[in-house]
């Protein structure tokens, strides 16, 4: 048996207010699955250069095996990072308390992120490269060029969110108090034993 | 009721856990089972010398899903000229193409294959043709080309990375699947 804390703020209204109140847990999931579907990729890809002894430049996951476009295109990553940010910031109003700070940490990392996508994008797209480099080249580039910026853009984004994610799924009373989502959902007996 | 560790939802948790594995290794199970298509052998071997000039170049490839679209095989002298004849043709997995050399010296030979699903494989192979003749490897393998914006996992940095992330990933799963709750505070002292 479950029992809702009785919110101390009101429910947003409109189709953000209802996807940050009953639909927040499930949407929160499908967004996850997402992210981790990109992680799945790159897993396999690791796995194809270390443990398959893949050259690197055909080591490109399980979707690119069968799609090399994909990976190629600059077009798809830059898609990925929108919806990575529209997903952080559609989802924000639903967390409260330290889970948000977090997940906003998450999202302002990603905003940059894509900033550094869409100027790739836009160097590709045009033909005009920026910094005088004969490449698309990207501001952390400059500084980081031997990082891989695609893993570890992505790494930076995901740390703040699964924290943000732990709090928000592990949240105090306090914090629970102020939760007006789905994801509040708890035991009864836990809500009498943390009082 | 349902109620964090109970033996239903232990059972639960078990069962997710164990279809999770099952997806993973079918993953991988499929990604072994398959190569990506590769330059496995060249004659003139990359980088050989020979006294008499051949009278064809053959490349042969390996890999699953050799499906070719489209070929491209040209070889060129020590002028620059084509010594290439005619179209050449796929024989197995051998592409071969006629030459006819007349000079000595160096002479590099350019491939292209396009397969299914925009994949493509390309690269070059040299060999020289003569008397004491000294042969150089093209090089390395052209295929796909490095991309400016590289999204490969190679390196060290890439590895600690990937590391890092895949502690996360079964913590972001637990959060996933598991019934949120109440976090207890550690009381004081």
């Amino acid at each position: 048996m479950t029992t809702h804390v009785e919110p101390v703020r009101t429910a947003p209204q409109g189709p953000l207010g209802r996807l940050n109140h009953g639909s927040h847990r499930a949407a929160l999931n499908i967004f996850m699955l997402v992210v981790l579907g990109h992680w799945a990729e790159h897993i396999a890809q690791a796995y194809q250069i270390w443990g398959l002894g893949w050259p690197v430049k055909k080591s490109k996951g399980l979707l690119g095996y069968e799609y090399p476009w994909l990976v190629t295109s600059e077009w798809m990553h830059y898609g990925y990072a929108l919806i990575m940010i529209i997903g952080l910031f559609l989802l924000r109003p639903g967390f409260v308390g330290r889970a948000r700070t977090w997940w906003t940490v998450a999202l302002v990392i990603q905003f940059w992120h894509h900033i550094e996508h869409l100027l790739l994008l836009l160097q590709a797209q045009t033909g005009h490269f920026l910094f005088g480099k004969a490449v698309p080249t990207s501001i952390l580039q400059l500084v980081f060029p031997r990082v891989e910026l695609h893993l570890f853009y992505n790494t930076i984004v995901f740390i703040p969110m699964v924290i943000g994610m732990y709090f928000h799924l592990r949240p105090s009373r306090q914090e629970l108090q102020e939760m007006t989502c789905s994801c509040q959902a708890v035991h009864r007996h836990e809500v009498a034993a943390t009082a | 009721m349902s109620t964090t560790g109970s033996p239903r939802s232990v059972r639960r948790t078990l069962a997710i856990g164990v279809a999770v594995v099952v997806v993973l290794l079918a993953g991988l199970a499929w990604i072994s089972a398959r190569e990506p298509v590769r330059l496995a052998g060249a004659a003139p071997a990359d980088g050989g010398a020979l006294a008499e000039a051949p009278k064809e170049v053959a490349l042969t490839f390996a890999g699953d899903d050799f499906r070719p679209q489209s070929l491209y095989l040209q070889v060129n002298g020590p002028d620059g000229a084509p010594v290439t004849q005619g179209t050449p043709e796929l024989d197995g997995r051998r592409l071969v193409a006629p030459v006819r050399i007349t000079a000595t010296g160096s002479y590099l030979v350019t491939y292209r294959l396009t397969l299914g699903g925009g994949r493509e494989v390309s690269g070059t192979t040299a060999f020289a043709v003569g008397p004491g003749a000294v042969g150089r490897p093209a090089g390395e393998n052209a295929d796909d080309g490095l991309l400016p914006h590289d999204h490969a996992v190679d390196g060290v940095w890439n590895l600690l990375l990937i590391c890092v992330d895949a502690v996360l990933l079964p913590g972001a799963v637990l959060l996933m699947l598991r019934r949120p709750r109440v976090r207890r505070e550690r009381s004081p002292g």
